[in-house]
């Protein structure tokens, strides 16, 4: 018996007998109740661009960012739907600084990730400087480590005095380029598969400014990975 | 800087959102770690939950930092956190004598008891008011207070729960008007201020330090066994080193009871309820097969139950154990009581206030509710029937307060308690019989009429 990270309700976790005999025990994090709130984004029919809920082939956003970016070759996935609950969830993860809670997406991230051959280079979205001083974290880079993924920090933020979650839709299209690649790592993304780990895609704003900017560096693909959508 | 901010309480820095004067600070306040370390152990200084985290994270030091997840909610305490305080020191207005401007009567256990607390109160000591649920606990705790108040303590009143501190505030403010009041509970949009009467939740109790001469615990049997500690850790560190504990109860748990026994505790216990007629006492009906298993769902032995009440025109509330239970068992109702309106709650529900507020005004013929509507609510005449209440939410406790809600009106004073149930549980057996044993002292103490 343990308490649900969440919620804090004592829940009983089940085994099968295989798993009881040939499996280390994992702790589950989340009790049945709050772990069904986070809905599972690879079971619904999807957007081919940007990875959201979508019935036809693209949305209409990520039709207007193929005209924007017309050479990019662009595939988004996300674990889970980002719906009121993971809000919640993230207000707290984020904003509130629980980063134990990060531990909730360890098996999903790592299922994800390990798809990919161990050549490819994982880069997480850097956050802002003021950010880092509010929080003293950065959200991807403890999912990713709790994970047990091996990630390079490629990518540099360079000084923007505003935080994009507290801006409106309009606005964050207009924000300008914030990313760079760090002189160092410029050579460890050319000719490499690259993807890049972000915690929400909200317009997609963020991550086209952050693949643009490792485009530069001649990777081979780049795909771009986050946990909400 | 606002002293008065800091005065008996025990803040982070990022909760004070005024301007910060390094200098003054280090003059003036008193100031703590976040964490207590001990034989590297780890222990939070604002809410006493010992750290089981085992790796540390980035922190807004630049270092990397455990963190108390416990009382997160309250603002991030780190192991580079300070706490900061300042000595109450009872800086409070005069005014006109008496503060009490409650004219009420009290019944004869009700003025007992309130005696009894004004002299906890007078010599600072701990008291158990065990109560009956519908005994009138609020009215014999003005006396006390308004005493205390008159010389100059700070007094608070703490509560588990956000609904009945907001009840509550009005009630308080007007039995004492002028006397300055807070009411503190997570999301209040209203700052905080230096008040000599105060009501909180209990969870808020943590922001404070040494700082009342009074502290008034509502319904501490109401928490799981889990986190008793912690309330026990948050109204030690809430209550000034020389100063009065009145815990409220109307189900105190077995260690309780036998504190109560050994008198290890002083205790007044209020065996009737204000009219002055008996608790109902339940009955236990033994149910051979659940609604869900059986096929013709209307001979079922509680659909005949509920058909009878609908029939007699009397309210009744169902308790169901899980919410999950409840979605199961609601086609087989809309099946069976297609002419009845009725409605279901539980804590998730957010037309919650509106359906108890429907059934109390007569609109719904039953309610179908969680053990979230097992205290603090009062309907004025109804019957309760509690299913499968051999269930594990059941408490003793539980019982005891669900039956509390039959019969509260001095207009209908009596009703029917049924716990339907596939095995005895000694929950349902032990809380029947303290219904029985509150009777009996009662009828012995002659408070019955």
């Amino acid at each position: 018996m343990n308490g649900c990270m969440w919620c804090g309700t004592h829940f009983d976790s089940t085994y099968s007998f295989t798993e009881l005999l040939f499996r280390p025990l994992k702790k589950e994090r989340l009790c049945g109740a709050c772990q069904s709130e986070f809905i599972l984004l690879r079971e619904c029919p999807l957007c081919r661009g940007c990875g959201r809920r979508h019935e036809d082939t693209y949305c209409q956003d990520c039709i207007k960012w193929q005209k924007l970016y017309p050479n990019y070759s662009f595939s988004n996935q996300s674990l889970f739907a980002y719906n009121v609950f993971a809000k919640e969830f993230m207000e707290a993860f984020k904003f509130n600084g629980d980063a134990e809670l990060g531990q909730v997406f360890s098996k999903e991230v790592k299922a994800m990730l390990q798809k990919e051959d161990k050549h490819t280079v994982i880069v997480p979205i850097p956050i802002s400087q003021r950010s880092k001083e509010i929080r003293g974290f950065n959200q991807t880079e403890i999912v990713l480590k709790q994970a047990g993924i091996i990630y390079q920090n490629c990518l540099e933020h360079i000084d923007n005095p505003e935080n994009q979650s507290k801006k409106d839709r309009r606005n964050r299209m207009l924000s300008p380029q914030p990313f760079h690649v760090i002189d160092s790592e410029v050579g460890l993304l050319k000719q490499k598969k690259v993807v890049i780990v972000d915690d929400v895609y909200t317009t997609g704003r963020t991550l086209f400014h952050a693949a643009d900017a490792v485009s530069q560096c001649g990777p081979t693909s780049i795909k771009t990975i986050t946990l909400f959508r | 800087m606002d002293e008065t901010i800091f005065y008996g309480r025990h803040l982070l820095r990022s909760e004070y959102t005024g301007e910060w004067d390094e200098e003054e600070e280090a003059m003036r306040l008193i100031v703590t770690e976040g964490f207590n370390k001990e034989n590297s152990q780890l222990t939070c200084n604002r809410c006493g939950t010992l750290c089981t985290m085992t790796v540390s994270y980035p922190c807004v030091c630049q270092n990397r930092c455990k963190y108390c997840r416990q009382c997160i909610k309250l603002g991030k305490i780190t192991e580079c956190s300070h706490l900061y305080s300042l000595e109450e020191p009872n800086q409070f207005p005069k005014y006109a004598y008496p503060y009490l401007k409650w004219t009420g009567t009290l019944s004869k256990q009700q003025a007992q008891a309130s005696k009894d607390i004004r002299e906890s109160i007078d010599h600072n000591s701990d008291r158990m008011i065990w109560a009956v649920a519908g005994a009138g606990k609020t009215e014999m705790l003005f006396e006390g207070v308004g005493q205390a108040l008159e010389e100059g303590k700070r007094v608070c009143l703490a509560t588990p729960r956000v609904d009945v501190a907001l009840e509550l505030a009005p009630r308080l403010i007007k039995a004492f008007p002028e006397v300055s009041l807070a009411v503190l509970y997570g999301g209040t949009e209203v700052p905080y201020q230096y008040t000599q009467l105060v009501i909180s939740t209990t969870h808020q109790l943590y922001r404070f330090k040494e700082a009342f001469d009074v502290l008034i615990i509502d319904e501490v049997d109401a928490f799981p066994y889990y986190l008793n500690d912690a309330l026990y850790f948050a109204s030690e560190k809430a209550r000034k080193i020389v100063s009065s504990v009145i815990y409220l109860t109307a189900t105190p748990d077995k260690s309780m009871q036998k504190r109560i026994k050994r008198r290890e505790i002083e205790a007044s216990i209020l065996p009737a309820r204000y009219h002055g007629r008996p608790l109902p006492v339940p009955v236990g009906i033994w149910v051979k097969k659940s609604i869900l298993k059986t096929k013709q769902n209307d001979t079922h032995i509680i659909i005949r139950h509920m058909k009878r009440l609908i029939e007699e025109g009397k309210q009744f509330l169902l308790f169901i154990p899980t919410i999950s239970l409840m979605e199961q068992l609601m086609p087989i109702f809309e099946h069976s009581f297609k002419q009845s309106t009725f409605e279901w709650v539980h804590s998730q529900d957010p037309h919650r206030k509106e359906k108890v507020k429907k059934m109390r005004e007569g609109g719904l013929q039953f309610l179908m509710t969680t053990t979230i509507l097992e205290r603090g609510v009062t309907f004025p005449n109804i019957d309760v029937i509690v299913m499968n209440a051999d269930h594990r939410v059941f408490t003793e406790a539980a019982l005891v307060q669900i039956a509390g809600r039959v019969g509260r009106a001095p207009d209908y004073p009596s009703g029917e308690v049924t716990y339907y149930h596939e095995v005895w549980t000694r929950a349902m057996k032990n809380a029947i019989k303290q219904i029985k044993n509150m009777n009996a002292v009662a009828a012995r103490s002659g408070y019955l009429v």
